[in-house]
């Protein structure tokens, strides 16, 4: 199937103490390649501050990368102007309650994207209403205004939003993560039939693992503004081969009574993007670190395959078919 | 869902919008009802003036000078608050005069305003070296003593009504700047900002849609301080001499032509003391409801 989307060594760099201090370079993204097909579904988990965000922004357009390029259906994003980028990539994002404007009624937000496009006619009324039904908004909501919503309702209302202008794909930031746990599978639930019922190509990015294993085909796994594994999705849950992999699998808290909290988990802090570890920038919170993962950053396996790792020591892998350099 | 929505007879809820809801709000506010009925009526005495006394404020009856008010031993209802040093009919004054100072500050306020918020807006959506250059422009405005630059440019220039309000519009911008810029700088941190953008918002569809409606509250509060800034202002420089000029009349220029009769007829210059002091008290008792009013209660 052919590549919707496609990003090649993106990097972007942001400048960070400005002022008196020194100018510092912090490199959000390091060189991030990724291919997504049409149609399927991509979980992109990583912890807080590895560049899940950065690279939503720049798959929207909202941010240019430093360098790398993006290519959207085999055409660079830059070449896009506003109104067919948008119509091609929509967001729904974190926090339903920042992300619909307090001021405009149900009705006018969902109907941004087409006024944006010139289109506010009648057509364009009864698709809000028809979109509304869609995702599961009561009627009467359509001249509400979001502080009269529940979340879901305002996450429902973002999603109506997304959908309006029939993108190709669908950017998921943390689409749950804001809302009560009963309602999570609610909006969970709505995703995955819109992205069936629509054929949409979904990036969804989340640190909840268990969503991702719900709705993921592919999993690509962050740290520090890299890729560091990336495969299908079963076979990362079952098999991951990069430890920081495992290690974000084992820090799930299952639901039953007498387990006790995981012991595990890496023990140093989260690296500093401004001043990254060297070699493989994950060595100092690795429990299977050695002398050569401080010096050499590990190239990538299984770039051909399916189920791509970056690392020296990979887990279930026979020790002579480890990529040693 | 919330009290928030109503219903109507119908059946079907009725939504009120965040600026209706901050309005109902308004109303139930004790400080926004005294404050509201004060400027009200102030403002129908200007409009209704000719109606409320039959006297020209400017028509001199020197035979007729300091006639004393009503209440005085010789005074009559034919002139209640008696005549001052040119037999001119004193309430006449006070009606006509509530016009200039009104009307000046309004004007005022709307160039200020629209300078204010423009750089604002500017300086906080974009950062960077636009909200460099306007910082230090705010910064030099500051540094500006605001009553000695409207004396220099009205000594050079001559003084003239427009003159006055253009030259208060233009030195008064700095509050509603440093206000906006902030408010703008909190909302463009806002994801529905983002979310604008995501879906192919214009540049000032941005600005006029999205950010300008979310910070409408901080700016109201700004305008109506603002506003008591200007004719407080106006009165100032009316009283150096350098503000409204006669045959007009303003409460700052009744309260200077009146200080040389401070210790003889005291009330000439109480009189429209009292009522620049009534009209500050009650734009800044309607300043401070919609302070209240318009700031969330863990509503966004």
């Amino acid at each position: 199937m052919p590549e919707v989307l496609t990003m090649r060594d993106v990097t972007r760099d942001y400048s960070v103490g400005s002022g008196f201090g020194r100018k510092q370079t912090l490199r959000a993204l390091r060189g991030v390649n990724l291919g997504i097909e049409r149609g399927t579904t991509l979980g992109l988990v990583g912890e807080s501050g590895c560049g899940k965000s950065t690279l939503a922004k720049i798959l929207l357009g909202v941010e240019a990368p430093s360098s790398g390029e993006v290519l959207v259906d085999g055409q660079p994003i830059q070449s896009y102007d506003r109104i067919e980028r948008a119509g091609l990539i929509q967001p729904v994002f974190q926090d339903p309650y920042s992300s619909l404007n307090p001021r405009m009624t149900v009705e006018a937000i969902i109907a941004a994207p087409m006024h944006v496009r010139g289109e506010s006619g009648r057509k364009t009324q009864t698709r809000v209403r028809e979109l509304a039904g869609e995702v599961g908004l009561p009627g009467h909501l359509i001249t509400a205004y979001p502080s009269q919503l529940s979340g879901g309702q305002r996450q429902r209302v973002a999603i109506a939003r997304a959908l309006i202008g029939e993108p190709e794909i669908l950017i998921c930031d943390e689409p749950t993560s804001a809302l009560d746990v009963s309602v999570q599978s609610q909006i969970l639930n709505l995703l995955h039939n819109l992205k069936r019922q629509l054929n949409l190509t979904m990036i969804l990015i989340s640190h909840n693992l268990a969503v991702v294993h719900h709705l993921a085909d592919e999993v690509a796994v962050m740290y520090l503004g890299q890729i560091v594994e990336r495969g299908p999705s079963r076979e990362i849950f079952d098999a991951a081969r990069h430890p920081y992999s495992d290690a974000l699998l084992k820090a799930v808290l299952p639901p039953r009574a007498g387990v006790r909290l995981p012991k595990m988990g890496p023990e140093a802090d989260f690296p500093s993007p401004v001043n990254p570890p060297s070699g493989c920038t994950f060595h100092p919170r690795c429990p299977k670190a050695h002398a050569l993962c401080a010096e050499q950053m590990p190239k990538l396996s299984g770039a051909d395959t399916a189920h791509s790792y970056r690392c020296h020591f990979p887990n279930n892998v026979k020790d002579e078919e480890c990529p040693r350099v | 869902m919330n009290n928030m929505t109503t219903s109507a007879q119908d059946g079907a809820p009725v939504s009120l919008s965040p600026g209706r809801i901050a309005l109902r709000r308004a109303f139930r506010h004790g400080g926004f009802w005294i404050g509201g009925t004060i400027i009200l009526a102030i403002i129908l005495i200007a409009i209704f003036a000719p109606l409320l006394t039959p006297y020209d404020p400017s028509v001199q009856s020197l035979s007729k000078g300091f006639v004393p008010p009503v209440w005085a031993k010789d005074g009559s209802w034919l002139h209640p608050l008696g005549t001052d040093n040119l037999g001119r009919d004193y309430l006449a004054r006070l009606l006509y005069g509530a016009r200039i100072s009104l009307g000046l500050a309004l004007l005022t306020v709307i160039i200020s305003g629209t300078i204010g918020t423009a750089m604002g807006i500017t300086a906080g959506y974009w950062g960077g070296w636009p909200d460099m250059i306007i910082n230090f422009f705010i910064t030099v405005r500051l540094t500006l003593p605001v009553v000695l630059v409207a004396l220099v440019v009205v000594a050079l220039i001559g003084s003239s009504l427009w003159l006055l309000i253009l030259v208060i519009g233009l030195l008064l911008w700095d509050r509603f700047a440093i206000v906006v810029r902030s408010a703008t700088q909190q909302l463009a941190q806002r994801e529905y900002i983002t979310s604008a953008r995501a879906i192919g918002s214009s540049t000032p569809r941005i600005l006029f849609r999205e950010i300008l409606p979310n910070i409408t509250g901080p700016l109201v509060v700004v305008a109506s301080i603002e506003i008591a800034h200007a004719i407080l202002l106006e009165a100032a420089l009316s009283f150096l001499g350098l503000g409204v000029q006669p045959p007009d009349v303003s409460w700052g220029l009744m309260v200077a032509e009146a200080k040389a009769q401070l210790l003889f007829r005291p009330w000439m210059i109480a009189i429209p003391g009292a009522a620049l002091v009534l009209l500050i008290f009650a734009i800044n008792l309607v300043g401070d409801a919609l302070r209240d009013v318009t700031t969330p209660e863990g509503k966004a």
